[in-house]
């Protein structure tokens, strides 16, 4: 692990880490994505849990992703979990929770990027898809959209994270 | 599964519309199919996955079997029958056998079963079923004319089987009826077909009496007669067999390919090039001719014969199907279409006239949605009837999104009127459109309304759709079809269109997340 993933693991605390993303029926594939990494686990019960920096219960995401991209920034990656209905608001908010988060965890001189990504199991409607472009997640003074993924997919991470030509969306300028 | 019965029909058929499934094996690029034939079936799905190949099979078989019968009688059965008297041999049946006849047709309500017909008239109408020299030269034949090719055999999938098999399975509310099956490979054709023991509609029953009270003065003549006057004995058993056999020689099937549009505006130059080359004919080493497909072809036939005055004899219930047309040309065309038979022999040319304009535009100078729309504006408008089968390849081509919904709702209100229709799509509107009218319909049964069709308002029952998904294995198997049933959340959509919005969305958040960091990180971006 390197120091700022170090770092930030101090700052959390070891015993609120994972090394998986998956949760009940949603599956992450983590393969393609780069190593190390830390994962983050909003819910966790060790000790007094997050509650300090999840106070609402209501607004807690499945997952935090931290890794450093291969051009050096740091890159957060909220994950939500829905394998039933999917209701932008919602799960705009506890993304938006977990963004807030990291922006606590991380130290202002780091230059960072956040993917906020929507894990689910069905199909989205067209209807689903225009909202959640809408339901935006801030995160140091961008706004950025949340993108999805499909629980149980192969590398369903990687995809959401890289595009399709497996660059980083932070590569650099030409 | 819900039969079909056409509402608008006067006289409801006692055992209801029959049901078709039809499998095939190795057919073009399809490696296993197993479709039920809806009033309304739908085939979606990648291109060259073969949804125009079962919807050409449905063409080709329709015309084999007259409209999947009751019973499959030969064709030359009901063309026979327009034969002077004299063409036919006569029929010696002792009078007993009459006797016999006639008293379970009075005595056991007008139904007898199909093994209770004399010995001589069943095995003979069994034999045509496993007649190679009947039904199956029709069928290899009609493949061989519907899509172009010289042999059936080009039509196979290349596969360890080497066998291409296309097979029926008909029923209805009284259960099986009949099955047939033919099997090609570059050794042998082979056909294998059977007729269940059904029970045959005679003739004292309250509906469809006009053929009721033909099957009973058929058989006082029969009767009377010192020798059994042979038309009359053929007319009866064909009524017999088949209760909506009147208008056996009128069910007809229609199909409208996806190169409609092309056609409406060309099919002049074409025909008057096939005239213009026929003349060489005795004088010249013949020219090669290019051929069509069949079903193609007969589309153009019937462009170029196409004659609504001729419509005196259609049913009162077709009337209903000609309003329909009226109304897509109002909601979608914003005009009429009106057919010019003044030039030169009564070569019909087809115009448009938009509304509240005097002025008629020429097909070629129209918008490419006029040219789709106006063949199956003027099918509906004068020939389709209640118990015709039409097929429409990609109905949505050059519409709005608007106006494929309203398509939708017209493809509906076909079936409202007794027409099975058959479409191929590639449209997310319509399947929305269709799932939203199978949602109507459950929603008229939920409040118990009646069931009377309104063109206006058409529904759809959830039996009464099938949408099938045609799979490509992606390995060379070939593919796979199987049905999308309707949910009443997700619809009749297949998965993929779902896969497509959100690949396109997510290509989407991507590109705004960049545009996003850059902004965030001090760069200038044109808002």
């Amino acid at each position: 692990m390197n120091d700022m993933l170090k770092y930030i693991q101090d700052k959390i605390g070891a015993e609120h880490c994972r090394q998986f993303c998956s949760k009940d029926n949603c599956k992450v594939d983590l393969s393609g994505t780069p190593s190390p990494r830390l994962i983050v686990d909003p819910e966790s019960k060790e000790g007094e849990g997050l509650v300090n920096y999840f106070p609402d219960n209501e607004k807690k995401c499945d997952s935090i992703l931290f890794f450093q991209s291969p051009a050096g920034k740091l890159v957060v990656a909220p994950l939500e979990f829905k394998t039933g209905e999917v209701k932008a608001t919602p799960i705009s908010e506890k993304l938006q929770a977990a963004a807030c988060f990291a922006e606590r965890m991380i130290p202002e001189s780091c230059g960072s990027i956040c993917h906020p990504i929507l894990f689910h199991a069905g199909g989205l409607h067209k209807d689903q898809l225009k909202k959640l472009n809408r339901a935006k997640v801030r995160f140091r003074g961008a706004q950025l959209t949340i993108q999805t993924a499909k629980c149980g997919q192969s590398r369903n991470l990687a995809k959401a994270l890289f595009d399709g030509r497996g660059q980083s969306p932070d590569r650099k300028k030409r | 599964m819900a039969n079909h019965e056409a509402s608008v029909a006067n006289e409801t058929p006692q055992f209801g519309q029959p049901n078709v499934r039809l499998e095939v094996q190795d057919f073009g690029p399809v490696a296993h199919a197993n479709i039920q034939l809806r009033p309304l079936t739908v085939f979606v799905g990648p291109s060259n996955t073969g949804k125009t190949y079962l919807a050409l099979l449905i063409y080709t078989l329709h015309g084999v079997f007259a409209g999947f019968p009751r019973f499959p009688l030969p064709e030359r059965w009901y063309m026979d029958l327009h034969m002077p008297p004299g063409y036919w041999e006569p029929i010696e049946i002792p009078g007993k056998t009459l006797e016999e006849m006639r008293k379970k047709l009075i005595t056991q309500r007008g139904q007898i079963k199909f093994s209770e017909l004399p010995h001589f008239v069943h095995n003979e109408l069994v034999s045509h079923i496993n007649d190679p020299n009947q039904f199956s030269s029709d069928l290899l034949y009609r493949l061989r004319y519907c899509f172009d090719v010289e042999s059936e055999l080009e039509l196979m999938r290349q596969s360890s089987s080497g066998r291409l098999r296309v097979s029926l399975n008909v029923n209805d509310l009284s259960g099986d009826l009949w099955q047939f099956a033919v099997e090609s490979s570059s050794d042998e054709a082979s056909v294998s077909g059977s007729v269940q023991d059904i029970l045959l509609q005679g003739g004292n029953r309250g509906i469809n009496s006009r053929r009721n009270d033909r099957l009973l003065q058929l058989l006082r003549q029969i009767e009377r007669a010192e020798e059994i006057p042979p038309l009359a004995w053929h007319e009866f058993l064909v009524l017999l067999i088949n209760p909506d056999a009147e208008n056996q020689w009128a069910s007809d099937v229609f199909y409208v390919p996806a190169v409609r549009g092309g056609i409406m505006e060309s099919h002049r130059i074409i025909a008057s090039a096939l005239v213009g080359r026929s003349s060489y004919a005795g004088f010249e080493p013949t020219p090669q001719i290019p051929t069509l497909p069949g079903a193609i072809a007969d589309f153009v036939r019937r462009l170029i014969l196409y004659d609504e005055r001729q419509k005196n004899s259609r049913l009162a219930a077709s009337e209903q199907i000609a309003k329909l047309a009226k109304d897509l040309e109002k909601n979608i065309l914003s005009g009429d279409i009106l057919i010019d038979q003044s030039t030169t022999g009564g070569y019909p040319e087809f115009v448009y006239r938009p509304q509240g304009i005097q002025q008629s535009i020429r097909l070629n100078r129209t918008s490419s949605m006029v040219s789709e729309l106006t063949p199956i504006v003027l099918f509906m408008r004068g020939y389709l009837k209640p118990g015709d089968t039409l097929i429409i390849e990609e109905p949505e081509a050059h519409l709005h999104p608007a106006a494929q919904t309203q398509m939708a709702k017209t493809l509906a209100a076909l079936v409202r009127a007794g027409v099975r229709v058959v479409v191929t799509t590639h449209s997310d509107w319509l399947l929305q459109k269709m799932a939203n009218l199978v949602r109507e319909g459950e929603l008229r049964q939920a409040q118990g309304e009646d069931s009377e069709p309104d063109a206006s308002a058409p529904w759809l029952d959830p039996q009464e759709v099938g949408v099938w998904l045609f799979k490509d294995s992606q390995d060379g198997e070939g593919t796979t079809v199987q049905e999308i049933p309707f949910d009443r959340v997700d619809g009749l959509e297949p998965e993929d269109y779902a896969d497509v919005a959100e690949t396109l969305y997510n290509d989407s958040a991507k590109l705004q997340n960049q545009l996003e960091l850059i902004k965030s990180q001090g760069g200038i971006i044109n808002e």
